[in-house]
């Protein structure tokens, strides 16, 4: 038996500078320059859309296309790059389109969106999850027994490096910022782009937009080349990238430096109402977002019981189960903000929205977007405190558990809650039933947590490794529902639907 | 070119799920003042103060706020209104509830504080919406009004539940709005109504019955109530009704002959009283 050896904690150094660098340019651009909570969320839908998109579509496609090429990066090559060109770059210049033409977003705008979508594809998902793997092979491998033998049989063999000498590691670790460095300035050139693009009604900045998706080309190439290699030819492209992006829009900023600087149009301030929609969503279902919250908790000491009584006895451990279950308590949890808009409906509050000028629209999205906060709030405590205590209680934490996490638990949760809400919202305008636990507002958190059990047992009768593809694919599905189902409603649904019968 | 009117409303149906309330509807306001909406119960005056909202879409016909059609979030904006439901989010604060509208019509905080002063709300701002009675919410859901300057308002019986102090302020305060705006304002009150309004738009199984001046209504009877201080035979061309003794007059400038003819007969009158608002007369 081959002696263990621990991951070195300079890995760590990667993903916290990454995260800190993310973050620390958007605390800059919301303090000393323009980045809004509206640019974080809009380019959260578009940069996590294009990547369950792409995940779905990798989970059909890849495994046939690497075997039938032999694994040619020549082949694989356009595949990646040509995903990215039309998902990534391709969704944020839909979304921001939208947003334009709903003055959501402006001109002024444009930097901020580019540096919410490198904080979210660097700071959060790369970083996030290369975090989340240090952590589960540190505490894996520190807890020695036969799973840390496990472990560190299959990372030897996999990932040698993470096991090099201090100096080595430390070497890669500067090449891993390097490489999120490169992304960050390739996100902000196109996310600046298509901003500019939407404004200006300029076909010319999607064009140079769009090419730079085409940088994930040369991903299966990467093996050909030496790491500082490699690593130059990214940073060069992705310096380039900038320098297009600001000389090709400078004619345009400096023309219409108005229309930068030019304040919101005299109408409903929706930021302050989305903030105020959450707040309200969070006072009003305060007991469920508790239930969504402590719940989960209790579970997972009943697990972590059970898990520890299992393993004993030789049995599975039964701790992979929470990721799973934790999606059905966090639907539960955001039921707040669908209840505000039960409510707002029977007290009239539509009718003076409407009447103000807020579109169909913006009170379907004011909802989801509460709905959403509820979930990172009820998802965020549940899984911090979750993990702490399955780790407190000396169950392993395997890799499995954090993709379960991260690829089920995180995106089947949100895409639940915004389908349960955006049902509820539809279902309660079609129905004359509106108060209790009878009404479409009572019921709606059945419907939201069907789906969710649906995918499980699917994903069950999928084999090993398919969960996370029927999880995925559930998701997409779902946020690809409450589009549709938003768009439907506000150029369909009769105005009087959002009357009181008061 | 002559600006847009601030209302134009051009042959108009409207009304909700698909059936029509109000039907072939056109008027057109071109001064600032108050309009009052009348009509008996059920004959569309809602529905036409949602409609010209751009709440509801009309079924047909043309409906524009200074130009521009009501559907358009510009025209929304130009527009302020209220209606008989308070609508203020449940378990807000009365403060909460006038800074959710201050944002959603683009205001801030120091129109909240404004509105609080101007409607002496101060010793309410602090409590919360549910705590406050009838009257005291009507004044809340009123001050609403005040958070932004429109150019059109539309009030929807903004007086009903109110004490007479308060609604006679409420009245003043949208006087004052009426000089350089338009206010639409319905209401039940037909002695409201003539206090209020020099325009009348009088609302009628979903048509519309009447748009003009109240003082040039011209009714086929005008009816006063003489109130002696003692019988007299004088008084028998009248009809008795509790103290007071009915004559129906032609209009308003016959009641100084009548008071003449009858004090030349001997009445002593102890009091004079219009019996019959000349605007009854578009409820019948």
């Amino acid at each position: 038996m081959a002696t263990i050896q621990n991951i070195d904690p300079v890995f760590f150094l990667g993903p916290v500078v990454v995260v800190l660098l993310s973050a620390g340019l958007v605390f800059y651009w919301n303090r000393r320059r323009r980045l809004t909570v509206w640019a974080l969320f809009l380019s959260a839908v578009a940069y996590f859309v294009a990547i369950g998109a792409k995940a779905a579509f990798q989970a059909v496609t890849y495994v046939p296309l690497d075997t039938a090429v032999g694994g040619n990066p020549w082949a694989l090559g356009p595949y990646f790059g040509l995903q990215t060109v039309f998902l990534e770059v391709g969704l944020a210049y839909l979304v921001a389109r939208y947003s334009v033409s709903h003055s959501i977003l402006r001109a002024n705008d444009a930097e901020g969106y580019g540096i919410s979508l490198a904080l979210w594809e660097n700071g959060v998902f790369v970083a996030g999850l290369a975090a989340l793997e240090y952590a589960i092979y540190f505490f894996t491998l520190s807890g020695g027994g036969t799973v840390a033998q496990q472990e560190y049989t299959a990372l030897i063999k996999a990932a040698p490096s993470l096991f090099d000498k201090p100096t080595a590691a430390l070497q890669l670790v500067g090449y891993q910022v390097l490489e999120r460095v490169s992304s960050t300035l390739i996100h902000f050139s196109w996310g600046y782009l298509c901003v500019l693009a939407a404004v200006f009604k300029n076909r010319r900045y999607l064009l140079l937009a769009l090419p730079w998706g085409l940088v994930d080309f040369l991903a299966p190439f990467g093996p050909s080349f030496s790491l500082p290699v490699f690593e130059g030819i990214i940073f060069t492209l992705a310096l380039a990238s900038v320098a297009v992006a600001l000389a090709s829009t400078r004619g345009e900023t400096r023309a219409k430096s108005t229309d930068f600087s030019a304040p919101q149009p005299d109408g409903a301030n929706l930021r302050l109402l989305f903030a105020v929609a959450f707040r309200r969503a969070l006072n009003f279902g305060k007991v469920y977002v508790v239930i969504g919250t402590v719940l989960p908790l209790l579970f997972t000491v009943e697990v972590a019981e059970a898990g520890r009584a299992a393993a004993g006895a030789g049995g599975p451990a039964l701790v992979d189960i929470y990721p799973l279950i934790l999606p059905v308590f966090v639907v539960l949890g955001s039921t707040g903000a669908l209840m505000v808009f039960g409510s707002d409906r029977d007290k009239g509050v539509f009718e003076y929205m409407l009447a103000y000028g807020v579109d169909v629209s913006q009170i379907f999205l004011s909802t989801v977007v509460a709905t959403v906060g509820l979930v990172t709030l009820v998802l965020g405590v549940a899984l911090v405190v979750s993990v702490a205590s399955i780790a407190a209680a000396g169950l392993p934490l395997s890799v499995t558990v954090g993709e379960l996490i991260l690829f089920y638990t995180i995106p089947l949760s949100y895409a639940s809650a915004m389908f349960m809400s955006m049902i509820g919202m539809i279902w309660s305008q079609l129905t004359a039933r509106r108060p209790g636990v009878n009404s479409p507002v009572g019921i709606a958190p059945i419907v939201g947590i069907a789906p969710v059990l649906a995918a499980l047992i699917l994903a069950e009768s999928s084999g090993p490794g398919g969960i996370l593809y029927v999880a995925g694919g559930a998701s997409a599905a779902m946020v690809c529902a409450v589009v549709l189902m938003a768009w439907v409603a506000n150029k369909k649904m009769q105005r009087e639907r959002f009357l009181s019968n008061a | 070119m002559a600006p847009a009117p601030p209302i134009l409303v051009q042959d108009v149906a409207s009304g909700y799920y698909g059936k029509k309330v109000l039907d072939g509807i056109s008027f057109e306001v071109s001064e600032p003042g108050v309009y009052v909406v009348l009509g008996p119960n059920g004959a569309g005056k809602t529905t036409l103060l949602r409609t010209l909202a751009g709440i509801l879409r009309p079924y047909s016909g043309r409906v524009e706020i200074n130009g521009i059609p009501s559907q358009e979030k510009e025209a929304r904006m130009q527009i302020d209104y209220i209606t008989h439901l308070d609508g203020i989010p449940e378990g807000m604060k009365v403060e909460d509830g006038l800074r959710f509208y201050a944002d959603v019509e683009g205001g801030g905080e120091e129109d909240v504080r404004r509105v609080i002063k101007l409607l002496d709300l101060e010793e309410l701002a602090k409590l919360r919406f549910t705590q406050l009675s009838q009257g005291q919410k009507k004044r809340v859901s009123v001050a609403r009004i005040f958070l932004r300057e429109k150019s059109v308002y539309l009030l929807d019986e903004p007086t009903s539940n109110l004490d007479p102090k308060v609604a006679k302020e409420i009245r003043e305060l949208v006087l004052q709005l009426s000089k350089d705006k338009v206010v639409l304002y319905s209401s039940h009150n037909l002695f409201e109504a003539r206090e209020i309004g020099s325009r009348v738009i009088a609302v009628k199984g979903g048509k519309l019955a009447l748009f003009g001046r109240i003082d040039e209504i011209r009714t086929e009877t005008y009816t006063v109530g003489v109130r002696p201080l003692e019988l007299s035979p004088a008084l028998g061309q009248g009809r008795k009704e509790g103290d007071y003794y009915l004559f129906d007059l032609r209009s308003p400038e016959d009641v100084p002959g009548l008071i003449a003819s009858l004090t030349s007969s001997g009445v002593r009158i102890r009091e004079v009283r219009e019996m019959q608002n000349p605007l009854e007369e578009l409820f019948k």
